[in-house]
């Protein structure tokens, strides 16, 4: 008995990286909404966006694109990515004014080609988030606001890791079920 | 180095949901190529099988986690090379290697059997299995899914949103898994294999569709996916131009690769019936040294 429990455990085991696994896809899911697209800024053109959809308190982020805007490409689809730019997000609530500053960097972005900036705010409610890009023509910013809810139940996590469970325990079920009508005689490796 | 071309070399995006499930593969690919060796079975568990499972490990990794990824979003070319990656490189390298019988080797003798004993022809689930992914419909499935996700409600649907996008992957990868099964031939063999003629026209079967995509995406006039307009255009690649390219990779190397792997079963087909008519000579000669003359009658000369 103690045999077949410490099989059950090892089973339990070999699925706990499944388990995490699907809880660590939870954490990184979503791309990101668009929050500003292709906007001329004189000598840039900026696009933004923010994660996670939607917004929840203690996490935030405020992902940045920048590429030179060309007198000659009205579409904006011509101009390279600025790597060196100074690009400060603000973040501000509406209701009590607290303003929260960070720098965005490549640091903190997956694509290198972006800036980003990851804020962790603390009140629910509209907040203006404000992009300043420091340039050789001076600082030009966007802006727009978005709503911070409070923290959702994590439905997804949780049925993500009751899922788990149920695999790995109907794992144990069949491993163990299966046991009883004896083995098969092992005479050659498997092909 | 071009700056540019340096940060985007170094965009990766290390996701341990990925790495840690795929580095758990490999170890127990290995300790069961290790231990089949041990016992003998080189001749199974060769050099060739283990390159050709880890190879398809590192470039399933570059598919969802180097540049190449993080590069898809921006560029509609570079998510078709990550989805060809996906579809056509990494599963017939995994299903080369003989992958089933191989991990199954990594586990204790008591739970190797039981397990395996699952995916007996004759078991309740090794019948369920192979009802499920009987040749026909896993060929259905590979181009169904091929082709709905390149519908542009579906693809836009899939760029929105972090999850959808994971389960387009997936869905790619596991159909590929299904029809690579059925063209490579490998165990578990829960089926009747395929004969290699019937192989050469279940891949070649592929191409039509497969080229009928890549023809549309690439002649298309005005933008498919219009989630590509509000992304900033890299290497001043224009919308179209990209559109243009993804659809010349999908057409041109997507359906070269079917058609060289029926020609590699075109030659497997030769080189069989190269070795059976040998084989049937070789007896042939061996019955005619072995078989007595005939014997005399007796006379009474």
């Amino acid at each position: 008995m103690m045999k077949t429990v410490g099989r059950g455990v090892l089973f339990l085991l070999i699925l706990l990286p499944l388990f995490l696994a699907a809880r660590s896809a939870l954490a990184h899911a979503g791309v990101g909404t668009q929050q500003i697209n292709n906007l001329d800024l004189g000598a840039y053109r900026i696009w933004v966006w923010s994660d996670p959809e939607p917004p929840q308190v203690g996490i935030y982020h405020v992902a940045v694109a920048l590429t030179t805007s060309l007198d000659d490409d009205p579409n904006g689809f011509a101009g390279k990515p600025i790597l060196d730019a100074d690009v400060v997000v603000e973040m501000q609530h509406q209701a009590s004014g607290l303003l929260l500053i960070l720098q965005a960097t490549h640091a903190d972005a997956t694509n290198k080609l972006f800036y980003e900036a990851v804020f962790a705010p603390e009140q629910t409610g509209m907040w203006e988030i404000r992009v300043i890009v420091q340039g050789p023509d001076g600082p030009v910013q966007a802006s727009y606001t978005d709503e911070v809810e409070p923290p959702a139940f994590p439905w997804m996590a949780v049925g993500g890791g009751l899922l788990a469970l149920v695999l790995a325990a109907a794992g144990v079920v069949l491993y163990l079920y299966t046991g009883g009508k004896g083995t098969p005689q092992e005479k050659r490796p498997a092909r | 180095m071009d700056p540019i071309t340096k940060a985007l070399l170094l965009s990766w995006d290390l996701r341990i949901e990925i790495l840690l499930p795929l580095t758990l593969l490999g170890a127990f690919q290995f300790v069961g190529w290790r231990r089949l060796r041990q016992r003998g079975a080189q001749r199974f568990a060769n050099g060739w099988r283990l390159a050709s499972y880890m190879t398809g490990l590192v470039v399933l990794i570059v598919a969802l986690m180097s540049p190449i990824d993080v590069l898809s979003g921006h560029l509609f070319f570079m998510h078709m090379i990550q989805h060809l990656l996906l579809v056509m490189v990494v599963p017939p390298l995994l299903w080369l290697a003989g992958p089933f019988a191989t991990g199954l080797w990594a586990l204790p003798r008591p739970m190797r059997l039981r397990i395996g004993g699952w995916f007996q022809k004759k078991s309740g689930i090794g019948q369920i299995v192979a009802l499920a992914t009987r040749p026909g419909l896993s060929w259905l499935l590979y181009v169904g899914v091929l082709l709905g996700w390149h519908d542009p409600g579906m693809y836009s649907l899939a760029q929105g949103n972090g999850w959808i996008h994971d389960l387009e992957h997936i869905s790619f990868f596991a159909t590929a898994m299904l029809f690579w099964w059925h063209v490579i031939g490998a165990g578990p063999y829960l089926h009747r294999r395929l004969a290699l003629i019937l192989r050469v026209a279940f891949v070649l079967a592929v191409v039509p569709p497969n080229m009928l995509l890549g023809v549309t995406i690439s002649l298309a006039e005005s933008p498919i996916y219009p989630y590509y307009m509000n992304v900033p255009r890299l290497y001043g690649v224009s919308v179209l131009g990209d559109q243009t390219i993804a659809g010349l990779i999908m057409w041109i190397p997507g359906s070269m690769m079917y058609i060289a792997t029926a020609l590699v079963l075109v030659a497997r087909l030769f080189i069989n019936a190269d070795k059976s008519k040998n084989a049937s000579n070789q007896t042939g000669k061996i019955l005619a040294r072995r078989t007595p003359h005939p014997p005399r009658l007796a006379t009474n000369e």
